[in-house]
């Protein structure tokens, strides 16, 4: 009388997802997710995006802050795509950060791994966790990204095959940003017993870690190409492409993420619960 | 009889305190099996490493034929851990639910499962509230219930009935002996009264070994008289006439403990109950044999 593997990684997702739906703490996730992104969407796309639909502002189109080459952004078949692909990339790194600190830590200092670890193995609880976690922040940019498409269409775009595609492109995109920070934040709740602290060294690690490559880069400027290794790197190069231009830069998150849940696993294996 | 746990050289360190020192023991299907000992003992420890919880620094633990914390296990080892909670925010019978489903039950036995398990712990009523609503007592019966959700064949109990109020640790102590015709019970506690009532072997753990064990038989040259009143001198000088007495020892204010010859007088017991009835002396409990707490620490071991 066993469960297959899959049945109970899909079981344990699906226990996350409902935790977003059920649970007082996922209903607070919900609304600040809805009431950040109603703000940003009102009071930052709206009027850029009205600004960007004018066509005379391809002629003075240029990089914007040395990082969004606003050419590109033309490019896509609505601006308010756009501007939500932009904001996804920064903003849904950091709530992937803050949401699924507690993935293994707060069940651990409740005991409640106890209970399901004579069930399963630990490999498979981790996992199953971590896919949660993925079904959650899936969910959450699902429900924003049609709110834009709706926007879309409050300010006059047709609905076409086109814009459903980039639609799609952005969801899939951004997703596979925030792998590697999912499975950084798996890592992190093995190791620590709070989310608090989980998110602490999260910033602490994501921080630190360029200043210290920056510093070792001045004496030793061989080390610059591990910029590029950093979680996240590839997120300024993603900011000025266009809807399914290449999946190249996307092969360094899948990697870190892969890495990143094999150093979870391997301790999570060995820690005490 | 089959052998359910097996420990050899079993060794385990929390920094420099040695928690366990080259444990051996091995445990066999039947009676349930009590484990005692002073906190800071190891009992916690030990059941911890044979959930495969923590891993040992020395030795092996086999629990049903596979290395603790087999997935193999499932199913099959069924545990309360100490101070294991469910998640306050989600409901009793969903939770239990899941785990149900986690071991391997269908939608429909797992539902099937948890209404059963709920009912052995008295939690029917409760089945749709959520566990931040319930109280400690009723939490630790919903930890006891999950413990028993399919057929395990071992089920570790750590410190079951602390923090139950009286009638539902009765209940739950009536469950362990209806059950334990089926799977075998090692339950750590401090309450030597009930793991009297319980269990069949107890297992004593000092400083990390164990020091004593125990087989509860029953000694028929002793028996224990606990009586209503403190005056009992007129009943010794009785007692002393009755054909195969040879001593008393007054273990409490009201309780004598009266030892006979067996073989000369084996209805010892009906002569003193005939004796305590002539005399209208009133008496709360007769009982055979030694109390598990003079076993484990009067024997001078």
């Amino acid at each position: 009388m066993h469960l297959p593997a899959w049945s109970q990684l899909w079981l344990l997702s699906q226990i996350e997802w409902q935790r977003l739906f059920l649970t007082r703490r996922g209903w607070l996730t919900l609304a600040a997710s809805c009431l950040l992104w109603f703000v940003l969407l009102r009071y930052l796309v709206v009027p850029l995006s009205q600004w960007m639909l004018d066509p005379a502002i391809l002629e003075g189109a240029e990089m914007v802050a040395g990082w969004v080459d606003v050419r590109q952004l033309l490019l896509w078949p609505r601006p308010e795509l756009s501007l939500y692909w932009l904001l996804a990339l920064v903003l849904s790194p950091m709530a992937a950060v803050l949401f699924s600190a507690g993935q293994i830590c707060r069940d651990r200092s409740r005991g409640t791994l106890r209970l399901y670890c004579l069930r399963i193995s630990r490999s498979s609880l981790l996992l199953g966790r971590f896919l949660g976690q993925l079904l959650v922040q899936g969910t959450l940019l699902a429900l924003t990204l049609v709110a834009s498409l709706a926007l879309a269409f409050w300010q006059g775009a047709a609905l076409s095959l086109e814009l459903l595609s980039a639609a799609l492109f952005c969801w899939v995109f951004v997703m596979l940003c925030l792998l590697p920070f999912t499975a950084l934040m798996s890592l992190m709740s093995v190791w620590l017993n709070s989310s608090r602290a989980a998110v602490s060294l999260a910033i602490v690690v994501l921080s630190v870690l360029p200043v210290v490559l920056g510093v070792l880069a001045y004496y030793w400027p061989g080390v610059l190409p591990l910029f590029g290794w950093l979680p996240g790197a590839q997120i300024p190069a993603l900011m000025n492409s266009f809807p399914w231009q290449s999946w190249a830069p996307l092969a360094l998150p899948v990697g870190q993420a892969l890495l990143l849940l094999a150093l979870s696993l391997y301790s999570f294996e060995r820690r005490g619960i | 009889m089959t052998v359910l746990v097996d420990c050899q050289g079993l060794t385990k360190r929390f920094g420099h305190k040695a928690v366990l020192q080259q444990l051996d023991l091995q445990i066999r299907a039947g009676a349930p099996i009590a484990l005692v000992g002073a906190n800071g003992a190891g009992k916690t420890t030990l059941l911890s490493l044979l959930c495969g919880y923590i891993q040992p620094d020395h030795g092996r633990v086999e629990v049903l034929g596979h290395q603790a914390g087999s997935p193999a296990l499932n199913g099959r080892l069924g545990a309360l851990p100490q101070d294991a909670q469910f998640d306050p925010d989600f409901g009793l019978a969903r939770q239990l639910q899941w785990l149900a489903r986690l071991q391997g039950m269908s939608a429909a036995k797992s539902r099937q499962e948890t209404e059963r398990v709920l009912a052995l712990v008295d939690l029917t009523a409760e089945a749709g509230s959520k566990v931040a609503q319930l109280s400690h007592g009723m939490r630790k019966r919903l930890a006891i219930a999950q413990a028993l959700l399919g057929e395990p064949e071992l089920v570790l109990l750590d410190e079951p009935t602390a923090g139950l109020d009286p009638l539902h640790a009765k209940a739950l102590r009536d469950c362990i002996q209806r059950l334990s015709k089926d799977c075998t019970f090692v339950i750590s506690s401090h309450n030597l009264f009930e793991l009297e009532q319980l269990c069949g072997t107890v297992l004593m753990l000092e400083q990390g070994r164990i020091r004593q064990q125990v087989a509860q038989v029953s000694e028929a040259a002793v028996l224990r008289l606990q009586l209503c009143q403190e005056n009992y001198q007129s009943l010794l000088s009785l007692l002393a006439q009755l054909p195969g007495f040879v001593s008393w020892q007054c273990t409490s204010p009201l309780q004598l403990e009266l030892q006979y010859d067996a073989v000369t007088a084996s209805d010892f017991d009906v002569q003193l109950l005939q004796v305590l009835h002539q005399q209208g002396i009133g008496y709360r409990q007769l009982s055979r044999g030694q109390s598990l707490e003079q076993q484990l620490f009067q024997s001078g071991g």
